[in-house]
């Protein structure tokens, strides 16, 4: 097991820069989620962490050693692939036991490994069979199963899960979180699923565009975002972002009506309000709306209005009875407004 | 069992009664397909079972006269010079087999990694004399090997080599011959091959990366094993082509020196056009259009098993 | 109608549409004459498909509503595809025969009587002008079938530019040891020892082959290839010493290029106009085309040498064999465009514009000029040595021998089998083949 470092990595592919100047810690045997739109870079620098693509600029260290230009069988990492890359023509042990055979390894040594790897991952029974008489989840744990029998210093995941329906990416996030608890192994876990992101991540770094738009522990993305990005990207449902503009001491609308938000100290111009869903409440009286949409889920009711904020989601705990068409109030919780400014972005304090 | 007994719709007739489709569907279905069958029952099928009908009497002026049952085959095995040709023929094909399919994995391989305006040009390259004609092919072959005047021969001799004559000599005519055979099939084995490359997954090749496979073991653990079902398909379908092909034999070598090259094609061929011996030939047609099924058949059940 | 959707109605009225245009081209064909012959008029690349058209459209013309319908054919498998064909009842009207399967040809009654039709019609006069052993092969007595055109033989091509050169004469050259010395003479060796040009071409593959040398010997020397079962009969003396002359020509002499072994005619035809033979083995309707490449000056022809002085061996001599399909049911009209195709006028034009061997002995009477001409002499040289020599197989022969004599050939040079062994070997391959 090892830490992993990035400093001031560079992706370029002719004129067009990937990456820029990107740098992360990654400390021994934690589990990182890169997470951001498709696009942003992040399975580039899981790639570039694992070998397969070259680095352009920067430096990348698995535990004290730089591996810029060792390839990646030096690199010790495993790698579990998006569409799992199980070898067709191999059993499931043949293909758990592939790496450990590259390198050589003794076939008692490589029987035993395999055995403990597949005992861990529940794949005992499955070891004769071939990759298509598998199911999407037994492929994804054989993947899995693979990446742990070699024991490697760091897991890189790349979209494990998004070929999976939503039922059994559930349960498999649930595995993988506990594997990792019982393994603590170093993980670096790529997806573009913010949810998968906050129940396994210890630490998520948000990315876009090719560079680092937050980072930190779950929850302080999502209590403290630290741009309007970020605060739009974590959360499900998500934040309700209102372009607003603080004039003569009052926060307006941009068609000029007075909101309901208290005005933070010191700000002018154009900014963005954000609050979150669950930070919303029907009131008998406040920001008046009408609804355009109720989604009950059971455990709680999504409701969607029009008011002159623009359409504001609310989560609301308790059932309701409120029906589209229905004119209703809505209280909002002022110590949990976000406020960012209008031009950058950024968090206002 | 009592058929009142068994659940509704498990019987077989129940079953059979269920797919029976109406009678104007039936009907267009019979009649979209009554052209194809039509053409190949008149190109294919009925001057097969014509050919076999005539293979049991006795031809004379190309007319069946009395039957003669198995005369014909049987006159054809007990030919000495007839299983000699049989045995040239699985060596020629074999080697010329064999020899094509590992060019053509090697070229494919080196192609797969090219990129651009070179890789294309050397796929055309190599793709060429599968798209010439194959006479005119063979034509060509003949003037660069045969005569004193050919393109081959004539920088030999200006290199002062002037007593090699490939098609004079029983080895080397069988090497033209084998050399004639992987230039004409060389291209579309290349593409079927090729064809095979492009569909392995980038990712297996990534993650045996990964895994720690060196470039060797890749080639060996990865691309062939991948690559089964393309070669097997593409020995099938050349050994068809080099059974079958007349050309390099009639045209490059004239099956010669004193047999040197001659292959069961040419045979047919001289059977029937050169000593009108059609009862002969005939045989020989029918046993050569046996073994072609034969390898046919082997290629569908590949092409399904594996496709 | 009868329930059926309209796809399939769509269907039966297309099939039924193609049936009536089958039966109305059969119709139509009243007035047509189909012919198979493997001159193409449309081309006129030849000189003879140039006269054939000429001749087409001056029947056409004289014979309103008649209409010649030529099917350009593959020669080699001509003749066969004709003779399935009349088994088939969709043979041609008008056929040209390979001259060699012509007792085929009739002995299956595929060919109609040609004096039924025109020839007993004919002043004696006019049948005395056309007769001669080609008009009497393998017909019976009071019969004919076919009327030969295209003659051809198999003797030498000289490049008569080097034999003026080196000052041989080639009329001089009628016996083995004259011709052996003309063509050592004729044979330039460089310094570095690589013989820039061979005095005598041959060709021993066995795929189109031609007569060789050891076949004139044999006919030469015995009279006949064949015993009286039609049986091979070449392990003879007269076959040793033949083959053995033919390859001494390479062994001994070094006057044949050691390549032979596996060449073809047609690769002695390049050689010949590239100048590195002087003489070949070839059949005499390639001259034209030789003389089109070379220059009319350059060819010359002569029969093929002997050991008796003064005297050609025999060669088998060659021709398309025009008749009239037994079932066509056309016969007259095809006989009267066969006999068209024959007639004075269309003879003067197979052989002037055509550069054909006049089948006509008032041909060469009439147009004494003409033969005069140095660059139509060989015509006259081919007719000759047609005429003194020519060889018809006999009735019943099979087919494949000079292959089976080629392949003896190939068998000494190659394997050094003795000559006479390679002989029998060749023999029993071909009695097999013929079940004799």
């Amino acid at each position: 097991m090892a830490s992993v470092a990035i400093e001031s990595v560079r992706k370029q592919y002719g004129n067009v820069t990937a990456i820029r100047d990107v740098s992360i810690d990654i400390p021994d045997g934690k589990f990182v989620c890169l997470v951001g739109p498709s696009g942003c870079g992040k399975s580039t620098l899981l790639r570039m962490i694992a070998g397969l693509e070259e680095i352009s600029g920067g430096e990348i260290r698995i535990g004290s050693r730089v591996v810029n230009d060792l390839p990646p069988k030096e690199r010790d990492i495993a790698m579990v692939f998006q569409n799992y890359a199980l070898y067709p023509h191999m059993t499931v042990a043949q293909n758990m036991a592939f790496s450990l055979r590259m390198r050589g390894v003794s076939k008692s040594q490589i029987d035993e490994r395999t055995k403990r790897a597949a005992g861990i991952l529940n794949l005992e029974y499955l070891l004769d069979r071939y990759p298509r008489q598998l199911s999407g989840g037994q492929r994804q744990r054989v993947a899995m199963g693979r990446a742990i029998v070699r024991s490697p210093q760091v897991f890189l995941f790349d979209e494990p899960l998004s070929n999976l329906d939503a039922k059994l990416r559930v349960q498999m996030r649930a595995e993988i979180k506990q594997l990792h608890q019982r393994l603590k192994t170093t993980t670096i876990y790529v997806t573009h699923d913010q949810i998968e992101a906050m129940t396994m991540a210890d630490k998520i770094v948000v990315m876009r565009d090719g560079i680092i738009e937050q980072e930190g522990a779950p929850l302080e993305l999502y209590d403290e975002p630290a741009n309007v990005f970020v605060a739009g990207f974590i959360g499900s449902p998500a934040m309700n972002l209102i372009e607003a503009i603080a004039e003569g001491g009052a926060l307006l609308s941009t068609s000029r009506e007075a909101l309901p938000f208290d005005l933070p100290r010191g700000a002018s111009g154009k900014l963005t309000c954000g609050v979150r869903p669950e930070h919303i409440a029907l009131a008998n009286q406040g920001l008046a709306g009408q609804v355009l949409l109720v989604e009950p889920t059971g455990l709680d009711t999504l409701v969607t209005a029009a008011t002159v904020a623009g359409p504001i989601v609310a989560l609301l705990r308790e059932r309701t009875s409120v029906a589209p068409g229905d004119h209703v109030h809505f209280r909002i919780d002022q110590k949990h407004v976000h406020y960012f400014d209008g031009a950058s972005g950024r968090r206002l304090q | 069992m009592s058929i009142a007994a068994a659940p509704h719709g498990t019987t077989p007739g129940a079953r059979t009664a269920r797919r029976i489709r109406p009678l104007r569907l039936r009907l267009a279905g019979v009649g979209y397909v009554t052209p194809a069958m039509a053409l190949l029952a008149f190109t294919l099928i009925l001057p097969s079972l014509y050919g076999f009908y005539y293979s049991l009497h006795n031809i004379r002026y190309l007319k069946a006269n009395e039957f003669i049952g198995l005369e014909n085959y049987r006159y054809l095995v007990t030919d000495p010079e007839f299983w000699h040709v049989v045995i040239r023929s699985t060596g020629f094909t074999a080697v010329a087999v064999t020899f094509t399919l590992v060019i053509a994995l090697s070229v494919s391989l080196w192609i797969n990694q090219l990129h651009g305006p070179f890789a294309l040009f050397v796929q055309i390259v190599v793709i060429l004399p599968w798209v010439v004609s194959h006479v005119v092919g063979a034509l060509l072959f003949r003037w660069v090997f045969v005569n004193d005047i050919g393109l081959g021969m004539y920088f030999l001799e200006q290199m002062g080599i002037h007593w090699f004559k490939p098609v004079s000599d029983p080895t080397t005519a069988m090497a033209v011959l084998v050399g004639f055979a992987c230039w004409r099939t060389l291209g579309f084995a290349m593409l079927l091959l090729l064809s095979g490359l492009k569909s392995i997954p980038q990712d297996l090749y990534e993650a045996a990366h990964v895994d720690g496979a060196t470039a060797r073991q890749r080639l060996f653990a990865i691309t062939l094993p991948m690559l089964k079902t393309p070669m097997l398909i593409t020995l099938v379908i050349l050994t068809v082509s080099n059974l079958n092909n007349i050309e390099g034999p009639l045209i490059v070598t004239g099956g010669g020196p004193a047999d040197a090259t001659n292959v069961l094609a040419l045979d047919l061929y001289m059977r029937a056009f050169a000593k009108f011996d059609y009862n002969s030939a005939i045989a020989l047609g029918i046993g050569m259009f046996a073994a072609n099924i034969l390898l046919a058949l082997a290629y569908t059940r590949l092409v399904k098993s594996h496709g | 109608m009868f329930g059926l959707d309209r796809t399939t109605r769509i269907l039966l009225r297309a099939a039924v549409a193609s049936l009536s245009i089958l039966t109305l081209a059969q119709q139509a064909s009243a007035q047509t004459l189909r012919m198979w012959t493997f001159l193409d008029p449309a081309s006129g690349k030849d000189p003879r498909e140039r006269v054939l058209k000429k001749l087409i459209d001056q029947f056409e013309a004289a014979n309103a509503g008649v209409k010649i319908q030529v099917e350009p054919q593959v020669w080699q498998q001509m003749t066969d595809k004709f003779l399935a064909a009349t088994q088939t009842g969709t043979a041609p009207d008008v056929m040209w025969v390979h001259l060699r399967r012509v007792p085929d040809a009739i002995k299956l009654g595929a060919l109609a009587n040609l004096d039924d039709l025109f020839a007993k019609k004919w002043s004696k006069e006019e049948a005395d002008d056309i007769d001669g052993s080609f008009w009497r092969f393998s017909a019976k007595p009071g019969a004919h079938y076919h009327i030969t055109h295209s003659r051809s033989n198999v003797g030498q091509f000289y490049r008569a530019d080097l034999f003026r050169e080196a000052g041989i004469d080639p009329k001089s050259l009628t016996t083995w040891d004259k011709f052996v010395a003309a063509a050592e003479k004729l044979t330039v060796r460089g310094d570095n020892g690589v013989t820039t040009r061979w005095g005598f071409g041959q060709a021993f593959a066995t795929d189109g082959a031609n007569n060789s040398v050891v076949f004139s010997v044999m006919l030469d020397k015995n009279g006949v290839i064949f015993d009286e079962k039609n049986r091979a009969n070449w392990a003879t003396p007269a076959g040793v010493d033949g083959l053995n002359l033919q390859l001494d020509m390479i062994r001994k002499w070094k006057i044949t290029q050691p390549g032979a072994v596996n060449e073809k005619n047609d690769d002695l035809y390049d050689q010949f106009n590239a100048g590195r033979f002087a003489i070949i083995r070839g059949a005499s309707a390639r001259i034209p085309r030789a003389m089109t490449a070379l220059g009319a000056d350059k060819v010359g022809f002569f029969g093929t040498p002997s050991f008796t002085e003064g005297k050609f061996s025999p060669a088998e001599v060659a021709g398309w064999s025009v008749g009239v399909w037994s079932g066509s049911k056309q016969k007259e009209l095809a006989g009267k465009f066969v006999e068209f195709m024959s007639s004075k006028e269309a003879d003067r034009l197979w052989t002037m514009e055509g550069g054909a061997v006049p089948i006509r002995k008032s041909t060469v009477k009439e147009n004494a000029a003409f033969f005069a001409d140095p660059k139509n002499a060989y015509l006259a040289d081919v007719a000759a040595a047609m005429l003194e020599a020519g060889w018809f197989p006999p009735d019943g022969a099979g087919a494949g021998w000079n292959e089976e004599l080629n392949r003896a050939a190939q068998d000494v040079l190659t394997n050094k089998t003795d000559t006479k062994a390679a002989l029998q070997k060749a023999e029993q391959s071909y009695n097999r083949a013929h079940r004799l």
